[in-house]
């Protein structure tokens, strides 16, 4: 009770006194924790630290971590690690650095000049440096461990190395992997990842590359005199990256870029439905082996300069006038305006006068009266001249809009092109002139300031098949962690719905389907599916060989593939991409009935 | 009494001046010759530091009382810039450019936050959940913010002066144990709440010895760097570790380290006795003044300089975590460097007057 009675009238200041008084015992015993535990470091092990620091006798060992594999929607592999052996020398252990390296074999293929300078700047002096880019085989490896004495300071060290089985197949969508660079490094400190580490450039490889990097690991090891080791002093191991499964088939794939063969252009085939892509081709490609242990100079200058430019994904950042296929856009927009039905036909003489200009169809002579369907079918330019003209340049754009044009799809994938749609305010803002009668006829074939990339002509083309979706097209279909567990899933992502009625859309249609049956796509005709689609063929006024495209979906009656095939500057004087078409979709579904059930 | 206080700020400020000289000192020496800028720097910022001292000791106590809020705001405002502020150094935004000078306002809010709490708790009959929840709402957004940073340590030294400040200012002691477990409950249940990567990063934060690689290499480095100096040290200019480069940010965060290479466990038993004289010196200024503003301020200040040594030599030594908090009046640095210098001259100015 006394004490009780003492603590409630006790005075503030005496409290406060207390209760510093506890901090202050409390600051003590701190301060001699701290001088014990140096001391113990200074004066207990002051010997061993100082032979240690003095010796140079501790190493660090990267354990390098296997990047997480890239396959197929069937998981066959795309992009996978071999074990890899490189030589490296550890920099505080090297007394003359030109003697080791003239020591070392000539078969290690080591730039001496930059093996030197590598180990004079080398910033942790423990750490390997490696000397060589390409692996070594067995016999020089052995050579090495044999005579370990001879060449102090010189370790042999294994790694993994991205591999690339398919090689150039696919190598856009993949991607490949590259140093870091001191703007990556300082912009999204990845975590783990230090000067000197491969990290995804491109593609996939970018774009996840936070779930394939995997964690490195490393080992701080105690050597003897000869850098042998003796002691782990601590150790962790690398984690693997996850596996990034994609929706591409690579069995399609390959038809695909066997299709389109030797000629520039690009190849995108995609599910209607859901906006999974199952292949992506674009041409010409390269060989993402050739980044998988740093690219040399020389094969890096010779990508960057080649003027075909193989490093550029056409598919998803070409950028191309649409032509012909763009009067699919017109039809539905006419259509959906009630601006013409299925019965009304324009005449078509070959040339039609839109102000004080002249526009021709690419028939000479002209394709006489024709409907709606008749003029998709046969892609008479004069009939569309003047449906365009009659909906007006606003409508059309508006439309365009609806389909996706004008704005990037979203696809995960890096730099995508957005393409460009112009009106009357672009043209005003950017050419400081007005928007004519002229400009909405070219327009309404798909000709003059309109540009689109292949992806978004997917869009447009699945949005017919499936009845006006617009999905976001995507690669991958779940990433999956080493131990098989999945740790995301990717679903359809609708991003819009063109408005597009029953009648409209079985016109449209039907008309597609007779482009192939009897018309312009005849090319693509097989006897293994039926096909719909359009063709278009865009024109360069100073006689360059033009592009030509055909976008289209099969099975006719119900979709399951939607494609989009551009060949840059074509070669041949027919409608190359409509042939590539019937090739690519024929083989697909024929070995699909060879095999298992008939797809349609 | 009058002149035995007089004779004990003359100790305090010998012993302020003594580590600041001597930091200049150990510098040069272990910057000698292609970093000497560093030095140089650091002259500039020691200079300006005991200017502010000086200027600090003459002003009334009444003064800083005054300006608590306005304090308080402006390191705030920072703060938040802080955060949108483009160019970060390891991938933290730590640091504000004001034309040509770059600063660190998670220093000064360190002050600043002494000063609003020695405000709102000081003479106060009792500490009641009132003035918990006050204390705390100006506690909590200078945490979250350098939290953001991310400055974890900062963080953490924020939330200990809070609970230090609240426990002189004699908040009943069941209540003091009931925030300390609703404390420790929240970090506990948020951990859980934590995505895995999230929850990597904390443990590597904790337990870094499980990355040999990064922040290991570092401590074991820290740890030959220091043992090797043995009783007598390796001698001026001849930190043969340090000066390799071997140990990491041997400027800032490891320089004590360097110190136990180059002078040995004499020279620093001598750092640690000196640290130990200011803040014995605090506590006993800060007694004088109980539990007014005076006392509490002084007794935050000594919380404060008494935690970022404890945290920065453990950590050196390998009983704490890897923080980056600097090591007060040794580390290089100019935000730290004259926040400190600044601090110590309030510590001055803080004696009660007869």
């Amino acid at each position: 009770m006394k004490n009780l009675a003492w603590k409630r009238d006790v005075d503030p200041e005496e409290k406060f006194g207390r209760r510093i008084n506890i901090l202050w015992v409390g600051i003590i015993c701190a301060f001699l924790l701290l001088l014990v535990r140096i001391g113990w470091l200074q004066l207990g092990e002051g010997e061993r630290y100082r032979y240690l620091s003095e010796n140079f006798r501790l190493q660090l060992l990267p354990l390098p971590a296997p990047r997480g594999l890239i396959l197929d929607r069937n998981g066959e592999k795309l992009a996978e690690n071999e074990a890899c052996f490189s030589v490296a020398v550890v920099p505080c252990n090297v007394n003359n650095p030109d003697e080791l390296l003239n020591s070392l074999p000539r078969s290690l293929h080591i730039d001496r000049e930059l093996a030197k300078r590598k180990i004079q700047e080398a910033i942790n002096p423990f750490r390997p440096v490696s000397l060589i880019k390409k692996g070594v085989d067995m016999s020089t490896i052995t050579f090495l461990l044999e005579r370990e004495e001879e060449f102090p300071g010189t370790v042999v060290l294994t790694h993994p190395v991205r591999h690339y089985p398919y090689h150039n197949i696919a190598s856009h969508l993949l991607g490949h992997i590259g140093e870091v660079n001191q703007k990556e490094l300082s912009m999204n400190f990845i975590p783990g990842v230090e000067a000197g580490d491969l990290v995804g450039k491109m593609g996939i490889e970018r774009v996840y590359n936070e779930y394939l990097q995997g964690k490195k690991g490393g080992r701080q090891i105690e050597v003897d005199a000869y850098g042998r080791p003796l002691r782990t002093i601590s150790e962790r191991d690398a984690s693997p990256g996850n596996n990034v499964y994609l929706s591409i088939d690579i069995k399609l794939q390959e038809i695909a870029e066997r299709e389109l063969g030797e000629r520039k252009g690009a190849v995108v085939i995609g599910d209607p439905y859901t906006g999974k892509i199952l292949a992506l081709v674009s041409h010409p490609n390269f060989d993402p082996n050739l980044f998988a242990r740093g690219i040399s100079e020389e094969n890096w200058v010779r990508l960057k300069q080649d003027p075909e430019n193989p490093l550029q994904n056409r598919a998803v950042r070409g950028e191309y006038a649409p032509a012909s296929t763009f009067k699919i856009i017109v039809a539905a927009a006419a259509l959906e305006s009630h601006k013409i039905n299925e019965k009304e036909t324009f005449l078509c003489k070959g040339e039609l006068r839109v102000g004080n200009r002249i526009f021709r169809c690419w028939k000479e002579g002209g394709h006489g009266r024709l409907n709606l369907e008749g003029a998709i079918i046969h892609s008479c330019d004069v009939f569309f001249y003047q449906l365009g003209l009659r909906i007006g340049v606003d409508r059309i754009i508006e439309f365009a809009h609806l389909f996706g044009l004008g704005r990037p799809t979203g696809i995960d994938l890096v730099s995508e092109g957005k393409g460009l749609l112009p009106s009357p305010s672009w043209k005003l803002r950017n050419k400081g002139e007005a928007w004519y009668g002229g400009d909405t006829a070219n327009l309404s074939i798909g000709q003059g300031y309109i540009l689109v990339t292949p992806l978004q002509m997917l869009g447009v083309i699945s949005a017919i098949a499936n009845g006006g979706k617009l999905f976001k097209p995507y690669l991958v279909e779940k990433i999956v962690d080493p131990r098989g567990r999945v740790i995301k899933e990717f679903f359809p992502h609708r991003v819009g719905k063109v408005p597009l009625s029953p009648s409209t859309l079985s016109i449209l249609r039907r008309a597609l389907r007779g482009v192939v049956r009897e018309g312009t796509g005849w090319r693509a005709e097989n006897k293994v599916v039926e096909i719909s689609g359009k063709t278009g063929t865009a024109e360069f006024p100073g006689g360059e060989r033009p592009h030509n495209w055909f976008i289209g979906y099969a099975p006719s009656d119900n979709p399951s593939l939607a494609i989009v095939v551009l060949v840059e500057h074509r070669k041949e004087d027919i409608s190359i991409a409509a042939e590539i078409t019937g090739k690519i979709l024929s083989q697909w579904f024929g070995k699909g009935v060879e095999t298992t059930s008939s797809p349609s | 009494m009058r002149t035995s206080y007089r004779s004990a700020d003359w100790v305090m400020l010998s012993a302020v001046v003594a580590l600041a000289v001597f930091s200049l000192f150990h510098l040069y020496t272990i910057a000698f010759p292609d970093q000497v800028h560093y030095f140089f720097r650091q002259v500039i910022w020691v200079g300006i530091g005991l200017g502010l001292l000086l200027i600090a000791s003459l002003l009334k106590i009444g003064f800083w009382r005054k300006i608590a809020y306005i304090v308080y705001g402006i390191v705030l405002l920072a703060l938040i810039m802080v955060l949108f502020s483009t160019g970060s150094i390891h991938g933290a935004h730590r640091w504000l450019k004001i034309g040509r000078i770059t600063f660190q306002p998670s220093e000064f809010a360190k002050l600043a936050l002494i000063l609003v709490l020695g405000k709102i708790l000081a003479n106060k009959e009792k500490i009641g959940w009132s003035e918990v929840g006050i204390s705390l709402c100006f506690a909590f957004p200078f945490l979250i913010l350098v939290a953001a940073q991310p400055d974890l340590g900062s963080a953490f030294i924020f939330l200990f002066l809070w609970i230090g400040m609240l426990f002189l200012a004699g908040i009943p002691f069941k209540r003091f144990l009931f925030i300390l477990g609703t404390i420790f409950l929240l970090v506990a249940s948020s951990y859980s709440f934590l995505r895995p990567y999230q929850k990597m990063r904390i443990l590597a934060f904790l337990n870094p010895e499980k990355d040999p690689l990064g922040t290991g290499w570092s401590i074991l480095q820290s740890r030959v760097t220091l043992g090797s100096g043995g009783l007598i040290g390796k001698g001026v200019g001849r930190a043969v570790h340090t000066q390799l480069k071997f140990l990491s940010q041997p400027f800032t965060d490891f320089i004590f380290a360097s110190i136990g290479e180059e002078w040995g466990f004499i020279g620093v038993l001598i750092i640690l006795g000196l640290y130990f004289i200011i803040i014995t010196r605090g506590v006993m200024i800060s007694k004088e003044n109980g539990g007014s503003f005076a006392g509490l301020v002084s007794a935050g200040i000594i919380i404060l300089f008494f935690l970022q040594i404890f945290i920065n030599v453990g950590m050196t030594v390998g009983i704490m975590p890897v923080t980056g908090l600097p090591l007060p009046l040794m580390s290089y640095g100019g935000s730290s460097t004259i926040m400190f210098l600044l601090g110590m001259g309030m510590l001055f100015g803080l004696r009660r007057r007869y």
